[in-house]
């Protein structure tokens, strides 16, 4: 995989084989259960999978996707095409704080260009860079659905709206 | 016209076909050839390629051929402006980021993205290779094919093959956009029994075959009709090989084998294994007669046999013993039999395995690694021993057509038995175990260099062809038996394989009715054979 | 004006259940189940309600495609993949009004005979996924969602899935394949997903939107919503206005109002008294408009199309004179490379490449054919791929081209041959 780093590939039949009573946490495989109850086939809860150990582990290692494709019954390269194709699924570590910035037309109408400017130099970050502290991560992101409070900013899963460039640095000041 | 059949025009031609027949292939019935990379006539539909554009009377705008079902009436135009448009454009569009190194790329001269540019494009790039999406390239995708992945147009029929067809599913096109690339999940190669049918579906250089790739060019190349001899299932193929005219030092050398549609017994596929066996017409070959190991001449060689089978000739016939294997083609085993019964009044012969049961699946691959048990039994019948071993045993001379009772795997009695017979009278194309005992070694040809039929697993009568020939004098296996008839006054005709099957179907029952025209380039069932001549299966 | 969809909006705990029962909520649904499922689809028939998720296809006729007695399970799919650049209605609905969206795709299960729902929301929404995912346990709680749902023996399961950050999976069939597991990545047809969805099962996809109106529609008849609106464009619809306004905000006005008022009197008039530029007036797919010709024209889909536009998600997206087509232009190209699923060539190769060329030229960079090059790849990818994203990227070049042609032109090297060489 280009996007991966060569050097540190094992054997996936390794993978499978140490990741084999992996399980997630109670909750969540019980979550997962009564999901595969309800959905038609296995496969068809791969996302809803991918996000429970995304929201457990911060991210979505090799060693997760195997768990993930035992777990929903679908092939490793299936997991890898999901993980790869939805920007939402990290495949890397992203800082305790994911900061994302939405920079898309209604957005950059209302200012969208001055916080993304306020924000990088703030954090010391560009677009998908990760603090070293692992601290904060930022990433430019497509419309947020936040048009009509435009611009706006995410920050995890919190929905920031109607920013200026004070009110951004202001929310990132509280979380330091 | 049927219920189930419809009549249309495309380009002016009228065609039937069964209704909903995609229009690519109701479009090859008429003659017309659309192009396209993603369709394949083995593999779902996925119209991503976008190539096979055609306007249909009454539909709005360009459709997919691959995607668009035949229907009674029907006005199909695939040469108007606006398809030509179309195909230019998505030739365009595809070598936006592709790297344009066909210099240095094996597909060169079998690549659809070149066959179409110089029919359909044509036009200089306008992106220079600086502002390509880079990937990766030469990556070692599995133990048998080699990936680039700037070369692939993402028409996903390798992914669509290993989740269909092997459903081992290792590949997959990851991320999105034009950052879309094939690859696998680190660490898992593509190492499925039929991988390098995804070389042969790949319309351009991005699955490679790392046994064939920089071995010959494929311009050079011509493909002829052959089956696959690895195992008892007959995989249709194509031999690739050099076209004779055009090269001096032609050697009749074989460089692969791709499989050849047959939906009665391959569909379009064969395995890895079998894509070894064109090794046997190049590697290992005996390229002259020998006695005693010393290159001889034909007429030697004929001398010796003489010399050494004469007198037990005269003398007690059945001193003579036969082996044949089950690699011989159905004809050979006939002529085997009828050479032992009627120059040596030998009634019995040995028909034996070459090589042990191999690996199976539920699919191509057999476990018999023979292509022809059934058929050698056929032609065998009742002369075929149950007791090799025995049969053997005190033997003075033996006739070997092929076999190899020399092989490790062998019954050690059986080894024993024939390694204490006194003259070994040897036929074969390549060396083995029991040409290194032969007192008169007598070079014959490799299965492309042959007519003949084999008889698969299902029953199933396929020919093979002579479609290449070597520079050294060996010879046909049934010239050969005829040159051994000779030697013994006995005046048989030379080569002609299609009557000996003729007096085969007019003995046998089940090949009753067939002929080398009616078994064609497809095979024809003869009756009965799956079930009782198989043998070991009854 | 009459609302719809807004009529109960903002009124204190309508956001729970017992607070949409207090304003006659589930009404529709209990009203619904007693009456045959085809009845159910002839009055939203006759409503002449549209798909409010941007293609308009007329909703009851839609649910009337699922084939009957199939022996296949029948599933429903709401699009709340709101992701459309300009768009923020679906999340309005959700978030202030859970409970009267739920309704309205109950009902629609019950009228084409779904037993498993799956409520599809966009992975980056946050506050809208927790408001349903509670919203739909309080009715699991309450047996509105499970089996003999209030005593009709009906029987109905409604799950919420979240996506994962694909522009893709608002098209129905990239949904579907989301459902399914899978990359996003949009279906060919046929067959159409009414027949062949889902697990190759028998799927309709609505927006949440266009769910929404329907308890409303079942209250007060079909009737009662076709007369709202215009001759052909029905009832009400929802307008997310962005950019530079005074008010940006989620409007309920009637079909045919006009954009002038919207603009006007709704959102104040523009943001600092600037002039305005240019509209783009169903979302950033549509083709663009000049200010002039888009506040002249009223909000049907009739006359969008007539004023050479299209109504799409109904997002406004308004432009002033402070803003530079090109530039804006360069962020949508950048969009759609980005969001492309890299399936058809076209779409996979041709976004990258207009991007890349957009960027260029809006950053001064520009070689002369560039231009003439966007647009053959706008011709080229339009109308030639599986969805419509490839178009989409298209309108947008086209139409800035059309109308702003001077803008791009002034960033661009001058010409040998206009040089006069």
């Amino acid at each position: 995989m280009q996007t991966d780093n060569i050097e540190d590939v094992v054997d996936a039949a390794e993978l499978e084989a140490k990741t084999a009573d992996w399980k997630l946490s109670p909750e969540r495989e019980a979550m997962i259960d009564d999901l595969q109850s309800r959905y038609p086939t296995k496969k068809s809860t791969l996302l809803p999978v991918l996000w429970a150990i995304q929201e457990q582990e911060g991210w979505i290692s090799r060693e997760w996707m195997a768990y993930a494709a035992r777990r929903c019954d679908a092939a490793l390269s299936h997991v890898l095409g999901v993980v790869s194709f939805y920007t939402m699924y990290h495949r890397k570590p992203v800082g305790k704080y994911h900061v994302q910035v939405c920079r898309n037309i209604s957005c950059h109408i209302r200012g969208a260009p001055k916080i993304i400017a306020a924000v990088e130099e703030k954090l010391g970050l560009q677009n998908g860079g990760v603090s070293s502290c692992g601290k904060w991560s930022l990433e430019h992101v497509e419309c947020l659905a936040g048009c009509s409070w435009a611009p706006v900013m995410q920050i995890n899963r919190t929905l920031h709206e109607n920013l200026g460039p004070d009110e951004a640095l202001k929310i990132l000041g509280e979380l330091e | 016209m049927s219920e189930n059949t419809v009549n249309l025009t495309i380009d002016g031609i009228q065609v039937t076909v069964p209704k909903g027949t995609n229009l690519i292939e109701a479009s090859k019935k008429a003659g017309v050839d659309v192009p396209h990379f993603c369709y394949h006539s083995h593999l779902s539909v996925a119209g991503n390629c976008r190539m096979c554009m055609v306007e249909v009377e009454g539909m709005r705008g360009p459709q997919i051929g691959c995607n668009t079902g035949a229907n009674e009436g029907m006005v199909v135009k695939t040469d108007t402006e606006a398809v030509k448009e179309q195909r230019a454009a998505v030739m365009e569009f595809l070598l936006v980021n592709h790297p344009i190194d066909c210099p240095v790329c094996d597909q060169a001269g079998e690549c659809k993205l070149q066959i179409y540019y110089m029919e359909h494009d044509r036009r200089d790039s306008v992106v220079s290779v600086d502002e390509k999406v880079k990937k990766g390239k030469a990556i070692e995708v599995g133990p048998r094919v080699m990936l680039d992945q700037e070369r692939c147009v993402a028409c996903s029929r390798c992914v669509r093959f290993c989740d269909e067809v092997t459903g081992t599913g290792e590949l997959r096109l990851m991320n999105r956009g034009d950052h879309t690339t094939i690859d696998t999940f680190p660490g898992r190669e593509l190492d499925n029994d039929y991988s390098v049918n995804t070389v042969d579906i790949c319309p351009v250089g991005a699955l490679t075959s790392r046994d064939f790739r920089f071995q010959a060019r494929v311009w050079y190349l011509e493909h002829d009709d052959s089956l696959c001899t690895g195992c008892a299932t007959g995989c249709n193929v194509k031999v690739s090989h050099y076209k004779q005219i055009e090269l001096d030092d032609y050697n009749g050398t074989a460089y692969r084998l791709q499989p050849r549609v047959n939906d009665e017994v391959n569909q379009a596929w064969m395995c890895d294994f079998g894509r070894k066996e064109y090794r046997k017409v190049n590697d290992g070959r005996i390229e002259q007669p020998f006695a005693h190991n010393i290159e001889i001449g034909w007429d030697g060689a004929l001398g010796h046999v003489k010399n050494a089978l004469q007198p037990l000739r005269d003398g007690v016939a059945a001193e003579v013993a036969g082996v044949v294997s089950f690699d011989a083609t159905t004809e050979e085993v006939w002529q085997f039999r009828k050479l032992l019964r009627e120059v040596f009044g030998q009634n019995e012969i040995a028909v034996l395995a070459s090589r042990p049961d191999g690996k199976a699946d539920d699919f191509l691959i057999d476990a018999d690694k023979h292509p022809n048990r059934a058929g050698a039994l056929l032609a065998a019948g009742d002369a075929a021993t149950a007791d090799p071993a025995r049969y053997l045993e005190g033997k003075s001379a033996v006739i070997v057509l092929g076999a190899n009772p020399m092989a490790t795997f062998q019954d050690e009695a059986l080894r024993q038995a024939f390694a204490g017979i006194k003259h070994k009278i040897v036929l074969a194309a390549n060396r083995n175990e029991t040409t290194e005992l032969a007192a008169v070694l007598l070079p014959t040809v490799s299965f492309t260099e042959k007519d003949g039929s084999f008889v698969n697993r299902q029953g199933r009568v396929q020919r093979i062809f002579p479609i290449l020939r070597k520079g050294y004098p060996c010879r046909r296996d049934l010239d050969v038996l005829a040159d051994l008839a000779g030697t013994f006054e006995a005046d048989w005709p030379r080569t002609d394989a299609a009557a000996v099957f003729r007096e085969m179907a007019e003995a046998l029952p089940q090949l009753a009715g067939l002929d080398y025209g009616t078994i064609g380039k497809l095979g024809a069932l003869a009756k009965d054979v799956a079930t009782a001549a198989l043998g070991r299966k009854a | 004006m009459t609302k719809v969809l807004f009529e109960h909006r903002g009124k204190k705990g309508v956001d729970t259940f017992e607070g949409w029962e207090a304003v006659g909520g589930f009404e529709a649904l209990k009203r619904a189940l007693k009456m045959k499922p085809e009845e159910v689809i002839e009055e939203v028939k006759t409503s002449g309600l549209r798909g409010r998720g941007g293609a308009g296809f007329p909703a009851g006729v839609k649910w009337g495609f699922v084939p009957k007695n199939t022996g296949k399970p029948i599933y429903l799919c709401i699009n709340a993949d709101e992701s459309e650049p300009g768009t923020c209605k679906d999340r309005v609905l959700m978030e202030e009004l859970p409970f009267m969206c739920l309704e309205g795709a109950l009902i629609a299960a019950y009228a084409i005979g779904a037993k498993l729902a799956f409520w599809y929301i966009r992975g980056e929404f946050d506050l809208s996924e927790r408001v349903m995912s509670r919203a739909v346990e309080v009715l699991r709680e309450k047996g509105v969602i499970g089996k003999d749902v209030f005593g009709s023996g009906w029987d109905i399961d409604l799950v919420v899935h979240r996506g994962a950050g694909a522009y893709i999976c608002g098209e129905e069939t990239g949904l579907i394949s989301s459902v399914e597991g899978d990359k996003g990545q949009p279906k060919i047809k046929p067959p159409f997903p009414a027949v062949e969805g889902a697990f190759r099962c028998p799927t309709i996809v609505n927006n949440v939107e266009t769910l929404a109106a329907v308890p409303w529609i079942i209250n007060k008849g079909g009737l009662a919503y076709a007369a709202l609106g215009t001759e052909k464009s029905k009832g009400t619809k929802l307008f997310s206005v962005s950019g530079a306004v005074a008010k940006p905000g989620v409007y309920e006005v009637e079909m045919g109002y006009p954009m002038h008022d919207l603009i006007m009197n709704e959102c104040g008039g523009p943001q600092f008294g600037k002039t305005l530029k240019a509209i783009i007036p169903g979302g950033s797919s549509v083709p663009v408009l000049p200010a002039k010709i888009a506040m002249e024209m009223n909000l049907d889909y009739e006359s969008v199309q007539a004023a050479g536009s299209l109504l799409g998600s109904g997002g406004v997206i308004v432009i002033d004179e402070s803003q530079s087509m090109p530039e804006l232009l360069a962020i949508l190209g950048r969009f759609y490379a980005h969001e492309s699923c890299g399936q058809c060539t076209p779409c996979r190769e041709g976004t990258g490449w207009g991007s890349r060329l957009l960027d260029r030229v809006a950053e001064g960079e520009g070689k002369d054919q560039d231009m003439p090059t966007l647009e053959r790849i706008a011709r080229f990818m339009t109308g030639t791929t599986i969805c419509f994203l490839a178009s989409s990227m298209a309108m947008p070049i086209q139409s800035f081209f059309k109308h702003f042609r001077h803008e791009f032109e002034a960033l661009l090297p001058v010409t040998t041959e206009a040089k006069g060489d």
